[in-house]
């Protein structure tokens, strides 16, 4: 029923000197709903406030394994990834192009149905920044497109009726718009 | 859509760093997007960006934010609709003052061209009546200095002071013509870039929603034009700092610069 996924953010050696150095990094597990089990550095897993409340309130022991019932497998996974990278770079004084090309490549093979699915976990787990860089993803898919565009992108129907529509056309400022014609 | 909650929309459309644009066709799709973002909030945080100089709307408690972002990009669009015509109706009047000078220089040439074939045949008369009177010192058979002396006794005039006057004069009319011939080509540039100025006025007014294709088609096509005339006023100008002075008609000249053909030495 549970598998475990050690994923990029946390694998443990036993031998070697460097087995020494990560063993005193605390880890954090969950479960993702479909039965998934990951174990978060701690440093990382304070980005994530749901899970950081959860662990710091109660004062509950890191034995516990907090469930995540509205989080999916690969949900989890890119929010890792994300929240490793930020960890990464906050230690880093110039990392703006760095987060930049993370960005891009993070959001690049991203369905737009996958984006807002992670848009909604980042809310629930409460992670701001990263909250913010999906939502201003999300307004850059909409940015400079028509509005057929616009509806096919997020499966929207037109469900206004025919004297509403005219309504709301009336009201956008650039209805009208095509000066050229006005022009000659 | 329906993945996302409402507030989760709102902030979307908060971060965006939407334009009136994005926000109009997102209102336009749907109902419930409608609602989202015709939110009072997004449309003042565009009127302080967009319009930040115009002064507070006086009744501004009962007018949404959006009807008078609306009001104001309307009267702000129809001002520059205004503008626009007054800089090409400025433009065309300027055309037509260049299109006045380049008339008026016109007429000048021929004058002193004119004036400049009168002087060279009072020129030839006198180096005639010179030649004569000099012939005169030598001997000639009787029929030859006979025609030699009327030439002489019909020219009242003292020969040599006229005919350094004439010879003065004819080179002040050279000069004239190639002062003249200077003020038409600098006048004919000035037009040309005038007119150059009005096509991209019309061609790229105010905002430029034309799309790509057709605009710049037509824009690539005229310019296209234009330089062949540049290449070929390049070789009118060689042409015209050698040897203006051989052409017996500057007239043609003109011609040769305004439709930029070939000439053949």
């Amino acid at each position: 029923m549970s598998t475990s996924t050690d994923n990029n953010a946390s694998i443990t050696q036993e031998s070697g000197p460097s087995a020494a150095v990560q063993d005193i990094q605390k880890k954090i597990v969950v479960r993702t709903a479909d039965g998934e089990v990951f174990n978060l550095k701690e440093e990382v897993a304070m980005e994530i406030d749901i899970i950081k409340t959860f662990f710091q309130e109660d004062s509950i022991s890191y034995e516990t394994v907090m469930p995540l019932p509205n989080v999916e497998g690969w949900e989890m996974v890119k929010v890792i990834e994300y929240c490793t990278k930020h960890v990464e770079l906050k230690h880093k004084v110039d990392g703006y192009k760095e987060r930049k090309a993370f960005q891009a490549l993070f959001v690049q093979n991203l369905s737009t149905k996958s984006l807002l699915a992670l848009t909604n976990t980042a809310n629930y787990l409460e992670v701001k920044y990263l909250l913010d860089f999906l939502c201003q993803a999300v307004s850059e898919q909409i940015k400079n497109k028509d509005v057929d565009y616009v509806r096919e992108l997020f499966g929207v129907e037109n469900d206004f009726n025919d004297e509403e529509y005219e309504q709301v056309k009336a009201e956008a400022p650039w209805a009208h718009e095509n000066l050229n014609n006005d022009l000659h | 859509m329906s993945v996302l909650p409402d507030e989760l929309w709102r902030r979307v459309f908060e971060i965006g760093g939407f334009s009136y644009k994005d926000l109009c066709c997102v209102s336009i799709t749907c109902r419930r997007f409608r609602r989202l973002s015709d939110e009072d909030h997004l449309w003042s945080h565009l009127l302080s960006s967009d319009f930040p100089l115009v002064a507070p709307h006086p009744s501004s408690s009962s007018v949404t934010s959006k009807s008078l972002y609306k009001l104001r990009f309307e009267r702000d669009r129809d001002k520059k609709i205004a503008a626009h015509q007054r800089a090409l109706l400025r433009k065309e009047s300027q055309i037509i003052e260049h299109l006045r000078k380049l008339r008026d220089i016109e007429s000048r040439l021929a004058q002193e061209t004119h004036k400049m074939r009168a002087t060279r045949v009072d020129l030839s008369n006198f180096h005639q009546v010179r030649q004569a009177s000099l012939a005169l010192n030598v001997w000639q058979p009787e029929i030859i200095r006979g025609r030699q002396k009327q030439i002489v006794e019909q020219c009242v005039v003292p020969t040599e002071s006229r005919l350094h006057a004439l010879e003065m004069e004819l080179r002040l009319c050279k000069q004239q013509i190639s002062g003249l011939e200077k003020a038409y080509k600098d006048e004919k540039q000035r037009l040309g870039l005038a007119e150059e100025e009005l096509q991209s006025m019309r061609y790229h007014p105010l905002r430029d929603h034309r799309p790509l294709s057709s605009g710049d088609a037509q824009c690539t096509s005229k310019s296209k034009k234009l330089k062949r005339c540049k290449g070929q006023s390049f070789a009118c100008s060689c042409f015209q700092s050698h040897s203006f002075l051989l052409l017996s008609s500057p007239v043609k000249l003109l011609f040769f610069c305004s439709f930029g053909l070939n000439f053949d030495i």
